[in-house]
């Protein structure tokens, strides 16, 4: 029997640590009983470190050394995190276009340090539990974290001494924890909340097939974006109250954060709580405090905007599943935000259904990450996962159009290829740029990275063959190769800058591929007709200097004219008009082209069908 | 397709060797009906597709290839589960599974969306004028406070009624396009029944395929264009 591998949710709240045993998961608790492991790190002199409650008992009185919510700067760039950054008591450094670093207790640390000190605390959980030294893990991802995240995460693993040997995603983890007793074929969506992002996935189980048909959600929402905005009505309050404003320092801030926190998740259980935050400022020796009641009608007025932004994602994913709110049989919920009230309720609404609430909310995910490690090794033979790939993947072609590889929501592990060549003559290199996204232009899709393929023979544009092969493993992670097929030149790329989806990004993309899809449309006739008509232009003026006195004056006149008309339709935007203009010149060179074909045929000296001879050529 | 057996190199078809049992490798140009045991007609039934993916994925996804202790024929079972996924993705959708048939039976060719569909010629001219008029119309309009032109806006109705109707002509041929196309994939289909699956094919056999793939083919990128062309119109009237 191969050893055990673990199965670990490394949240931006808490994490957890689950292994199955002789058919049963165990959510793994630590000395204290507790099972969830705050992912917070307190940081102090010389490498010594507090991580879990410790961490979050000392977050008070240490604000500025204590790192909470480090999954959000997982694999991100500095310039993609500032509006995270503005509500945090530590600092985040970097210039822009770098990885985010953090400073803490005198030491600058990367994302994935921070997180392997998280994971290395679950190791050691685990170990002791097991008594013997845990090497293999399963980590659980938001299905809509990108390629760079996933990779952070995977060198959190191994910065933590784990073979993280598979990253799956959450929601689909909480379904293999809800269904792995189930039979029957059945359809189930995952609606799955948590501190900082958003995710639905809708999957069809069959005979122990886990089957992903659809994913969807936001990276940049959830329950923290909830406690913003009570420390934000804590704010305008207290100055309402007392005529000046309530400093904003690291300590306050996050005094105020913890207790509307606190009071939010009481108000699942309560109509009303009491705000209590004594002696919260000073001012001309005078000290204010906040003490207020907050009933969860006022909650639920502060966060329905907030809450209400998983209805499309929703939707969308429904209909790219194909199905209808009744055609799904159970809605599970994932997360501690699923706990509200009004999150139940906005669930019900949509799919028509009461959710399923029986799995504890938070360990669902560790409990489903330790059944897929069951399954790698060895210990369960009747489950499968089949996940998919959440947003279209391609590269950038000649005019700034998005070409996708793979689709949205393929199955996964899965490859792509295309020839494509270049666009003007003796091109010796060209630009391989990746994309992600479902725009029809390049320009509205996030980038994931660029390459140069080179040392291509000088040839006329459309000549060379390049072929782009695109492979996108199971774990979600993304390889790009480009080869010139004829001299063999290969240039090879993993995918693994540092690109997160910012805020607007991510629900623009799909939004807007369905918005734009009409603007896209012209943009993409405008480019698609703008190549041909230069290409025409160009064609028609050559031959025209080398047989146009064969031409009757009438015939020569309406060319040059209507060549005049195409060049005019170019400096305008409307490809209306670019195509009528193309067209009517199309139609005029005809007897041009007979001219060219007379002459070809004279000067072969034989006869051939002219229907051989390509009229442009 | 026939490939050699890594480990007894007898020369064998299909996902495992007959004689020992291996995992045959998977030729990178098979095609996806035959990866997962389908007849290669456009009616696909998509209730054995999706058994025949889950069936293959059971044998070949690389959670269940983990086990196997060597490495070569984990390669194989992971470049198989590849080709497995490529095609379910390609085959579960009827767009995606009818351009790919036209791409095996005719080479890699430009799809031709942008040519007018002989019949619709006429109809397409005029549609265009009326555009263009609209177009025109709507730039024409007076400016607010100054005299207006009590022709114009009756034009501008009028223009946009012919249009309207125009759509719904469209709309009718665009019905006509899709049932010859239907009636070709039956054509196709139909051919499929009466030949055995993937063996070699008699000339005539071979030039009816590429005869109906051909004008599938012709009947896909007209639909294509009517689409667009259907979508301009409704930018215009819905402005």
């Amino acid at each position: 029997m191969m050893a055990k591998i673990i199965g670990i949710d490394l949240g931006t709240t808490n994490s957890v640590v689950a292994v199955m045993e002789g058919g049963k998961v165990t959510v793994i608790p630590d000395d204290e009983g507790q099972k969830l492991c705050p992912s917070i790190v307190a940081i102090g002199e010389r490498k010594f470190q507090l991580v879990g409650i410790p961490a979050r008992n000392q977050l008070l009185l240490n604000p500025r050394n204590t790192i909470y919510s480090i999954k959000r700067f997982m694999g991100r760039r500095h310039e993609e995190v500032t509006k995270e950054e503005r509500s945090l008591s530590y600092e985040v450094i970097g210039k822009p276009e770098e990885m985010v670093k953090v400073k803490a207790g005198g030491r600058i640390l990367t994302p994935p340090e921070v997180s392997a000190m998280i994971l290395r605390t679950l190791k050691d959980r685990a170990s002791h539990y097991l008594g013997t030294e845990v090497q293999k893990a399963i980590v659980t991802v938001p299905a809509y974290f990108n390629d760079s995240q996933r990779q952070a995460t995977k060198d959190a693993g191994g910065l933590a001494g784990l073979d993280v040997v598979r990253i799956i995603n959450e929601p689909t983890a909480a379904a293999l924890a809800y269904g792995l007793d189930k039979r029957q074929v059945s359809k189930i969506a995952v609606f799955d909340l948590g501190g900082g992002t958003f995710d639905i996935s809708i999957l069809e189980l069959s005979m122990g097939i886990f089957h992903v048909l659809a994913t969807n959600g936001d990276t940049h929402l959830g329950g923290d974006d909830i406690d913003k905005s009570l420390v934000e009505w804590v704010y305008t309050e207290f100055e309402n109250e007392n005529g000046f404003a309530l400093k904003r320092t690291p300590e306050v801030y996050e005094r105020v954060r913890q207790e509307v926190e606190k009071a939010k998740c009481e108000l699942s259980l309560s109509e009303a709580v009491d705000l209590s935050l004594p002696i919260l400022d000073s001012r001309d020796g005078k000290v204010f405090s906040f003490i207020r009641g907050l009933r969860r009608t006022q909650l639920e007025a502060l966060s329905r905007g907030i809450v209400e932004r998983t209805v499309n994602p929703c939707r969308r994913a429904m209909d790219d599943a194909g199905l209808a709110p009744d055609q799904i049989d159970e809605v599970i919920l994932v997360g501690g935000s699923t706990r509200m009230p009004l999150v139940r309720q906005l669930v019900k609404n949509v799919f028509e259904k009461d959710p399923n609430t029986s799995v504890n909310p938070d360990e669902v995910v560790a409990i489903g990450a330790a059944i897929q490690g069951a399954v790698l090794s060895g210990d369960i033979s009747d489950v499968l996962l089949l996940d998919v790939n959440p947003l279209s993947l391609g590269i950038e072609t000649y005019g700034g159009a998005m070409s996708k590889l793979i689709f949205r929501n393929s199955p996964i592990p899965a490859t792509a290829k295309e020839v494509f060549t270049t666009a003007v003559d003796n091109q010796t290199a060209i630009d391989v740029h990746i994309l992600q996204g479902e725009r029809e232009m390049a320009s509205d899709n996030r980038t994931l990275a660029r390459f140069a393929l080179s040392g291509i023979i000088p040839q006329p544009g459309g000549v060379p063959r390049i072929e782009v092969t695109f492979v996108i493993d199971v774990n979600g992670i993304l390889n790009v190769t480009a080869k010139d097929l004829s001299t063999g030149k290969e240039e090879h790329i993993e995918v693994k800058p540092a690109y997160g989806l910012t805020e607007e990004e991510i629900s623009r993309q799909v939004d807007e591929s369905v918005e734009h899809a009409f603007e896209d449309m012209d943009r993409r006739m405008w480019v698609d007709h703008k190549q041909e008509a230069e290409r025409v232009v160009a064609a028609t003026q050559k031959t025209m200097s080398q047989y146009g006195e064969k031409l009757d004056d009438a015939t020569r006149e309406r060319i040059i004219g209507l060549v005049v008309r195409t060049r005019t339709a170019l400096e305008g935007g409307d490809w209306h008009e670019l195509k009528a203009a193309l067209d009517a010149l199309n139609e005029a060179t005809l007897p041009l082209a007979e001219v060219l074909v007379t002459e070809a045929i004279k000067a072969e000296g034989s006869l051939q069908a002219p229907g051989t001879h390509s009229p442009s050529s | 397709m026939r490939v050699v057996c890594i480990s007894c190199d007898s020369r064998e078809s299909g996902h495992w060797c007959s004689q020992c049992g291996t995992i045959l490798p998977t030729p990178e140009n098979e095609d996806y009906f035959s990866v997962l045991g389908l007849p290669q007609k456009i009616n696909v039934d998509e209730t054995a597709l999706k058994e025949r993916f889950f069936d293959l994925n059971r044998a070949f996804h690389p959670d269940r290839a983990a086990k196997l202790t060597d490495e070569r024929t984990r390669e194989i079972a992971l470049r198989k589960a590849v080709m497995i996924n490529n095609g379910f993705n390609t085959l579960r959708d009827r767009t995606r599974r009818i351009h790919y048939l036209i791409r095996q039976e005719l080479g890699e060719r430009e799809e031709n969306s942008g040519h007018v569909p002989v019949e619709l010629f006429e109809l397409v001219e005029e549609i265009n004028e009326l555009m263009a008029g609209v177009r025109r119309a709507r730039q024409a309009k007076p400016q607010e406070g100054s005299v207006s032109n009590p022709g114009n806006g009756n034009q501008l109705a009028d223009l946009l009624t012919r249009l309207q109707g125009h759509l719904q002509d469209l709309t009718a041929r665009r019905e006509a396009f899709e049932q010859t196309l239907r009636s070709k994939e039956e054509e196709w289909d139909a051919l499929c029944d009466s030949t055995h699956n993937f063996e070699v094919l008699d000339v005539l056999t071979r030039a009816k395929r590429r005869q109906i793939v051909s004008s599938l083919a012709v009947k896909m990128d007209e639909i294509s264009y009517v689409d667009s062309l259907i979508r301009r119109i409704k930018d215009i009237l819905y402005e």
